[in-house]
Parts: C-alpha cells; sequence; structure tokens
C-alpha cells in the first residue's frame, strides 16, 4: 500500500538530484510518474530506472522557460497516464554572482527557469487541475535563500521568494478545486549546485556550477549537506493525502540554517 | 508497508480528546507505543478525570496497539516529571513528545482576571517548558529526539478576540520552539510546531457541534 497509489505525478528538473530522487520515490510509492527535463538522455535514463524496478514511468524533454513545452509536457502526461494529481515544480538552478557583478544573463535564467517556469508549468496543467473536487497536490521548490537571503544569490533569492507569493496565490485560487499548493524551502543539499565547484567541473548552460571550496567548507562547519533522497521525502508527504489540509505553507527542510 | 514507527514510543499531552487523541491514535497506528496524558478537566481547565485518558488507551489497544494512560497536569514540573516518569517505567525509554495539552479562558481584555492570564500562561507555555525539560536529560543521552508543540493561527493576524493570553501563550511556543531546536539540535533532536485550525471543544459552539 503506497502514499501515492493510483496517482500520476509530473515532476520537472528530474533527470538529477532531487527531482530524480523524488520521481524515484513516488514511484516506489504507487505514482505513475511523467518525468521532464531540458536534457534528455539522462532523463530517459531515470525513465528506464523506474521502470526496471517495476514502477511506472515515462517522460520527455522540454524546456521550463517555454510555454508550449510546458504544455507538451502536460499534455503528453495526460495522453499516456490519463490524469495529473501531482505537479512538483522543481526546475531550477543557482547562477551566482555578486550584485555588482551580476550580467543580466545571470538574473534571467535563474529567475526565468525557477520563477516563469514554474508559472508555464502551473498555467499548462491548469485544463487538467481546474475540475471540481480535482483534489491535487503543487509541490514548489524553493530555498532558505527566499526566506533570508543569501550572498551571492540575488536572483537565486529573488526567484525563490517569489515563489511563495506565487504559491500562496495558487492556493487561493485553486482551493476551490480541492487543489493544494505547497513550497519547500531547503537549506544544503548534495547536488551538482551545492558540490565544489572547483572539483566537479560541470557546466549548466554554459556556466560552470556549484559553490566554491572556500564558501563550502565554511557551510560544512554549521551543516551537513542531506541527500536527494533525504529531501524527496517531504515532498512526498505534500504530494499525498496526509497533508490534505496544508496549503500556501513553505515547509523550511534545512536542519535550521534558517527558522 | 513496514509501520514508521514500529520499536518508537511517544507521549502526547491533552491527548484524551481532539487534536491530541487523533495524534496519538495515528502515532500507535505506526507502531508506536503512546503515553496518553490527559488531566481529564473541563475547557476552562476546571476539574479532573481519569475516563478521557483511560477511553483513548482502551481505544488504542483494541486496534491492537500499545498505550498508557497519565493523568497528571503538564502545568508544574512535577507533573512533567511524573509523565516522563509513566513512559519510562512502562516502556523504557522516549522518543517523541507531542505537546498538545490546552485551554482556553477567552475574555475581552477588560473582563480577563490575572488568574485568566496566569492559568493559560502555565498550561500552554509552561506546560510545554516542563514535558521538555523532563525530557531533556533522556533525549541528551540517547542522542535522539521528535518534539512536536501546537502553536495556533490565533496570534496571528486573524480576527478573533477575547484571547490576550492564548495568543501570547502561543506564539511565545514558536519562540520556544526555535529556541529548544538551537539547544537540542546537537543532540540529534529536532522541535517543531504546528499551527493547527481545527474543529474541536476548544473552538466549536455547542450549535455546531
Amino acid at each position: 500500500m503506497g502514499k501515492l497509489d493510483g496517482k500520476v505525478a509530473v515532476v520537472t528538473g528530474a533527470a538529477r538530484g532531487i527531482g530524480k530522487a523524488d520521481a524515484v520515490l513516488f514511484a516506489k510509492e504507487g505514482a505513475a510518474v511523467f518525468v521532464s527535463d531540458i536534457d534528455e538522455a539522462p532523463l530517459m535514463e531515470v525513465v528506464k530506472e523506474i521502470k526496471t524496478s517495476g514502477g511506472k514511468a515515462d517522460g520527455c524533454a522540454g524546456n521550463v522557460t517555454k510555454l508550449e513545452d510546458c504544455q507538451k509536457v502536460m499534455d503528453k502526461a495526460v495522453e499516456k497516464f490519463g490524469k495529473i494529481d501531482i505537479l512538483v515544480n522543481n526546475a531550477g538552478l543557482t547562477r551566482d554572482a555578486l550584485i555588482h557583478k551580476m550580467t543580466d544573463a545571470q538574473w534571467d535564467i535563474c529567475v526565468d527557469i525557477s520563477l516563469k517556469g514554474t508559472f508555464n508549468c502551473i498555467r499548462a496543467a491548469s485544463k487538467y487541475m481546474m475540475k471540481t473536487e480535482h483534489n491535487g497536490k503543487i509541490v514548489n521548490v524553493a530555498s532558505v535563500a527566499g526566506l533570508m537571503g543569501n550572498v551571492g544569490q540575488i536572483n537565486y533569492s529573488a526567484a525563490k521568494s517569489g515563489l511563495i507569493g506565487l504559491t500562496k496565490t495558487v492556493a487561493r485560487e485553486w482551493g476551490r478545486f480541492g487543489v493544494t499548493c505547497n513550497v519547500v524551502a531547503y537549506g544544503f543539499v548534495d547536488t551538482r549546485l551545492t558540490r565544489e565547484k572547483e572539483t566537479q567541473q560541470e557546466e549548466v548552460a554554459g556556466e560552470a556550477i556549484g559553490i566554491p571550496k572556500k564558501v563550502r567548507d565554511m557551510m560544512l562547519l554549521q551543516v551537513k549537506p542531506m541527500t536527494p533522497e533525504d529531501a524527496a521525502k517531504p515532498v512526498l508527504f505534500l504530494a499525498s493525502d496526509d497533508a490534505a489540509f496544508i496549503t500556501g505553507q513553505v515547509l523550511n527542510i534545512s536542519s535550521g540554517i534558517y527558522m | 508497508m513496514a509501520k514508521r514507527l514500529a520499536g518508537k514510543v511517544a507521549v502526547v499531552t491533552g491527548a484524551g480528546r481532539g487534536i491530541g487523541r487523533g495524534e496519538a491514535l495515528a502515532l500507535a497506528s505506526e507502531g508506536a507505543k503512546v503515553v496518553i496524558n490527559d488531566l481529564g478537566g473541563t475547557v476552562d481547565g476546571s476539574g479532573a478525570a481519569h475516563s478521557p485518558a483511560d477511553e483513548v488507551v482502551a481505544e488504542i489497544k483494541k486496534l491492537g496497539g500499545e498505550a498508557v494512560a497519565n493523568y497528571d497536569s503538564v502545568a508544574t514540573m512535577k507533573g512533567g516529571e511524573n509523565i516522563v516518569k509513566t513512559a519510562t517505567d512502562n516502556f523504557g525509554k522516549v522518543d517523541i513528545l507531542v505537546n498538545n495539552a490546552g485551554i482556553l479562558r477567552d475574555r475581552m481584555l477588560f473582563n480577563m482576571t490575572e488568574e485568566d492570564w496566569d492559568t493559560v500562561l502555565k498550561v500552554h507555555l509552561y506546560g510545554h517548558f516542563y514535558t521538555i525539560k523532563a525530557l531533556n536529560p533522556l533525549f541528551r543521552q540517547q542522542r535522539y529526539g521528535r518534539i512536536i508543540n501546537t502553536s495556533s493561527v490565533a496570534g496571528l493576524n486573524v480576527t478573533t478576540y477575547g484571547q490576550v493570553n492564548y495568543g501570547a501563550a502561543k506564539e511565545g511556543i514558536v519562540g520556544l520552539t526555535r529556541k529548544v531546536a538551537r539547544d537540542m539540535g546537537r543532540y540529534g533532536v529536532t522541535c517543531n510546531c504546528i499551527r493547527p485550525n481545527a474543529g474541536t471543544r476548544l473552538t466549536l459552539s455547542d450549535e455546531m457541534k
């Protein structure tokens, strides 16, 4: 008896990290999972992994900054699995720079993917969720940076904070359909956004990603990073009927980095 | 699916009715052994009775779970200690504390007596402190604990009246929660609080029940 038996979930940014962990966990709990990401190859590996473990999954690549891509993802999910019960807006990235050095491009890409991308996905899913007694669950992915700000992350903090107002509005507009909308605010999760920048040599959309070693070592003095699998469990809670009466809320999952 | 709290021991205060009872049943259904604490008094805190706690204990046992009753008031240091002693005497340890016990003395400010103020603070805010304090040595030693406190929406920007005592207590619990989390975090203890908006004997008028 899984917590998500009979449910259909869409997860964006699911090729790696937290999104992948969400998809894998949801499938284990009985959901049919439709995944999306801008990177097709690792995305389809996730689909394969879920199916090999006996779960139900499918997916298609897409760029959340384009409404038509988001619409394609939602339409294909419904075509394949018949409905959408759960939407996890997880796609996002960091593009760190101090305020006076940050370029337009660095601001735009970060805000477009996290904030506009979430808005696009919700718009695209609207025709499948704006139904009487739909009882759907939308979980947006933010960060404690959006609650408290963070040096070097003015773009990220603004986008993640913006997601809170977005979340509460969705909760108010779609509450009448029994749809809840909540947002999780992570602290330090071990993904390519937070691994050592110098060591991992990872690029996303043409720029190196990660946290510089000196900064990261200081963070490690305060808190241990959680795994993507740890990060997925509270999302499962919010996506399940156990959280049916929780809406418009920020769930702070940061081991107390910010209270 | 394995029960998520198998092998764990939980203490729930004010578990004889309402939210506390709901929480106790949920914990027991996931395999926890539960101490059902309830003074068994009225909404305004007067009187005492064994039956509310005893009934929930019977309910849990009937469903195949394990539970034991405790009738102490949370509003004293000794009460907190006794509640913990019931847990350790019967189940050997405590892993989870749900601080739910609470009463109401709703009075518009100009009618509120010193006793109305004191009693609500004592049961809600002091009650949270006394149980957490009593469990502190055990939680430190075992390097594990889960504390769930109960605040309210009342102290926020909601339009309720006559709750100067309650609003103060419930917001005080929020500050207490953050500071317990800081003091106890290094021992593997988490402390969080919920703000429920529930229909219970504290909130429903006779016509609504």
